[in-house]
């Protein structure tokens, strides 16, 4: 056997103590919070409420959210659509907020100073979490947030730091349209194909997924980032804008009209022709529109949502006959014109029994029981990169490295070499996207790797090392491998916001540091101590010879200090005992290891392993 | 042959694919970090290795022409990079030919049929070599089939792209 041999999962503790865990929908237009409570995933209300607004407004001296927001002009919404993203990449006309545009990076001002969207996402985490803190009266152990299929390393990375300011232990990023899977996958356990219909308030996702043998497994996965219920809403008050002849208008009267336009949309979910009158300005104005002028006018953006599920059939080999079930998630897939296209696109009747706003939470709260080793349930996920990774070759060329729509978790290393005589550095330019010229791609990061020997053009090699792990984060290395001098970088994506600045937030907020403590607490840390100090004397009784004396004697001591301390209640200490155990049966963990895999593949450090 | 022992397959080029899928889903169920989302840091790095190696073999095992450049590979068989000029006019009139009926969406079916059933036809040829051990000629082979496999790629995009 040449895998790594770790413990059985979940039985090398003692039964767990209660671990609190929760599922996130970090929503564009609303948010929700999920849990399961006997058994049972169920949405978590507020008291009154069981939709968040993802609305942030900040006061002098504190931050409202949701529903606590009274009527007010300064708030902030859709805060999702620019999570993730830099200044150039999104069109700055008609926002709904006011940002500093002299920096490359999107701040938006507000009444505690300029706020980025990491930030502002932080506050809505924060109420969530506190939601489900106050219903359960307890702290919570870990939650799995949900995004949509389609986001890019940049857009993920600042949802896990939006989660990290807001003291939240991420178990998981999961898929949207994977979670409502899961959440279907409850009573349905059929096996079969399925799709994934997916349009929320902003983003668009379609996935194709497989449920054989216990095992969720993502076939493709496609969509818009930007297409969403809003564009029918703007469809809708153009139409209003059109039919009344209004001009001169400010950002006020759109957002307000954005709200007349989207009540419009509402109610022609049960009416085949609607003339609405309201009041706009101290002037009545109405305006009337059927269904079928609605779809006249929608079809264009319903076309795209099918050519997106086109291309996921494409990818995923399959013809439309070969689905055996459609689910529709999304407040928007309420609209009858949207379920009348794509069940005659697909043939067959959808499945919609659950509330299409909160299936996505429910399926995370699924997975988050699952991830805390709560669940005796053992269905497994098995999801896909969205994009494709590569890195920037000669003459603005990409060379993917890891194909979009590949199994994760997945590294691949691909050696590149030199096109000078005598060079000594290489710009390593990390990208992700389909297109095949690096600038038409989203660029993730960018790195020199220095110190080449000077050697002839196309003699040194570099490794390029790319490992995506299960919430589909990259990391990317790179090394040197002519003389054998190892030159190791380790990049994560960047979104404009670099590590520093991450690490200030987090210091800055003080409130942070608390929660921070909250669930590290000291029993969480004993648990932890006492799961290692099994393995490790189990990993010495089974393999005991192959350590040498010494090595024996540095493992010894540092469990019977582990063990020491564990009495002592002092949780840096007991962290600190774990570390040192953890570094002293390092080397025995490789030793363990098959001797065939140990040439290819020394100890965790992946780039050692040879691909 | 790492891949071949993880699966427990025995190291061929005709092997099973439901018994590869079906080992596939044991082990990922096994060692997918999901199990170890609250295990220790050196566990859940052990988890990520494993799962990442397991997807890699999987990837390699259930493709054709992977499974082969891999025995290869591992039989040190140098891939050698010459084509014959008889295939190598062969290559330049289908994609010429291509080029040509870029919009027929019917011409372009039929020769996607084609490479279907030529593409089959060499598979087995080269199931064959391997079994006879002639791993020299197997690897000769393998720049037709690799142009082969690449156009019939190519032809299902332009496919999709006219539908």
């Amino acid at each position: 056997m040449a895998l790594l041999q770790i413990s059985e999962p979940g039985k090398s503790t003692e039964p767990h103590q209660r671990r609190l865990s929760i599922g996130i929908d970090l929503g564009t237009t609303n948010s929700l919070v999920a849990s399961v409570i006997s058994g049972m995933p169920t949405i978590i209300s507020d008291g009154e409420h069981r939709l968040i607004p993802s609305k942030v407004l900040y006061q002098k001296n504190d931050v409202l959210v949701g529903h606590d927001i009274p009527e007010h002009k300064n708030i902030i919404s859709s805060i999702k659509r620019y999570l993730g993203k830099k200044l150039k990449d999104i069109d700055t006309h008609a926002l709904p907020f006011k940002i500093d545009k002299e920096r490359e990076d999107i701040f938006i001002q507000t009444q505690q100073g300029l706020k980025n969207p990491v930030e502002i996402s932080s506050e809505i985490l924060k109420k969530l979490k506190q939601i489900a803190t106050e219903r359960f009266q307890d702290d919570i152990f870990g939650a799995v947030i949900t995004v949509p299929a389609y986001f890019d390393e940049g857009q993920r990375q600042a949802t896990k730091d939006a989660a990290q300011l807001a003291g939240i232990n991420v178990l998981r990023l999961i898929n949207e349209p994977t979670a409502a899977a899961l959440a279907y996958g409850l009573d349905t356990k059929k096996e079969g194909v399925y799709a994934i219909y997916d349009l929320g308030g902003g983003t668009f996702d379609i996935s194709i997924l497989r449920f054989s043998k216990g095992v969720f497994e993502v076939l493709s996965t496609n969509g818009d980032a930007s297409l969403g219920g809003d564009d029918f809403d703007q469809i809708i008050k153009h139409e209003i804008i059109k039919q009344n002849s209004l001009i001169h208008l400010n950002s006020e009267d759109h957002e307000k009209l954005n709200n007349i336009a989207k009540m419009i949309k509402e109610k022609l979910t049960k009416n085949d022709h609607l003339s609405e009158q309201f009041n706009f300005k101290n002037h009545n104005l109405s305006v009337s529109i059927s269904s079928k002028t609605f779809e006249n006018l929608t079809i264009n953006l319903i076309d795209k949502t099918v050519q997106c599920v086109k291309n996921a059939l494409f990818d995923a080999d399959l013809n439309v006959t070969d689905i055996d079930g459609v689910v529709m998630v999304g407040g928007s897939t309420r609209m009858p014109v949207i379920q009348k296209y794509i069940r005659q696109f697909f043939k067959q009747s959808l499945l919609n029994d659950l509330n299409p706003d909160e299936v996505v939470a429910l399926g995370a709260a699924r997975q988050a029981q699952a991830l805390s080793g709560q669940s005796d349930d053992d269905t497994l996920l098995l999801d896909v990169t969205p994009l494709s990774l590569g890195i920037e070759t000669m003459g603005d060329l990409v060379e993917k490295i890891i194909p979009r729509n590949s199994t994760i978790p997945i590294a691949k290393a691909q050696e590149f070499t030199t096109y000078k005589d005598g060079q000594t550095m290489m710009k390593i330019h990390v990208v992700q996207g389909e297109r095949e010229k690096v600038s038409e791609n989203r660029s993730l990061a960018e790195f020199i790797l220095k110190d080449i020997p000077p050697l002839p053009a196309g003699a040194a090699k570099v490794r390029v090392i790319f490992q995506v792990d299960a919430d589909s984060m990259l990391t990317v290395s790179a090394e040197e491998l002519t003389t054998g001098n190892k030159t190791k970088v380790e990049v994560k994506p960047s979104y404009g916001i670099d590590d520093k600045s991450i690490r200030k937030m987090l210091e800055d907020s003080f409130m942070n540091a608390n929660m921070d403590k909250e669930f590290r607490s000291l029993a969480e840390i004993v648990v932890e101590a006492n799961q290692i100090i099994e393995l490790t004397e189990k990993a010495v009784t089974e393999d005991g010879h192959l350590l040498d004396e010494n090595e024996n004697h540095v493992i010894q001591k540092s469990l019977l200090d582990l063990k020491k301390q564990i009495n002592l209640n002092d949780p840096q200490k007991i962290k600190e005992a774990i570390d040192k155990l953890n570094n002293a049966s390092t080397s025995f963990a490789e030793k363990r290891m098959d001797h065939s895999v140990q040439s290819a593949l020394s100890g965790k450090n992946i780039n050692n392993i040879d691909y | 042959m790492k891949f071949f022992e993880i699966f427990e397959i025995k190291p061929s080029f005709k092997i099973c694919q439901n018994n590869l899928k079906k080992k596939f889903l044991e082990l990922q169920k096994k060692y997918h970090p999901d199990n170890y989302a609250s295990a220790s840091d050196h566990e859940k790095t052990l988890a990520l290795l494993n799962s990442s190696m397991i997807n890699d073999g999987f990837e390699i095992l259930k493709d054709d022409l992977k499974r082969a450049e891999y025995l290869l590979k591992c039989n040190k068989i140098e891939q050698n990079n010459r084509t014959n000029p008889e295939f190598l006019i062969k290559q330049m009139e289908y994609e010429d030919y291509l080029e040509e009926n870029a919009h027929h969406l019917n011409k372009i079916e039929m020769l996607h049929k084609e490479i279907v059933q030529i593409l089959e036809c060499e598979i087995e040829k080269l199931a064959i070599l391997f079994n006879q051990k002639n791993l020299v000629e197997a690897s000769n082979k393998m720049n037709e089939l690799i142009f082969l496999s690449k156009f019939k790629t190519k032809l299902k995009h332009r496919m999709h792209q006219i539908i």
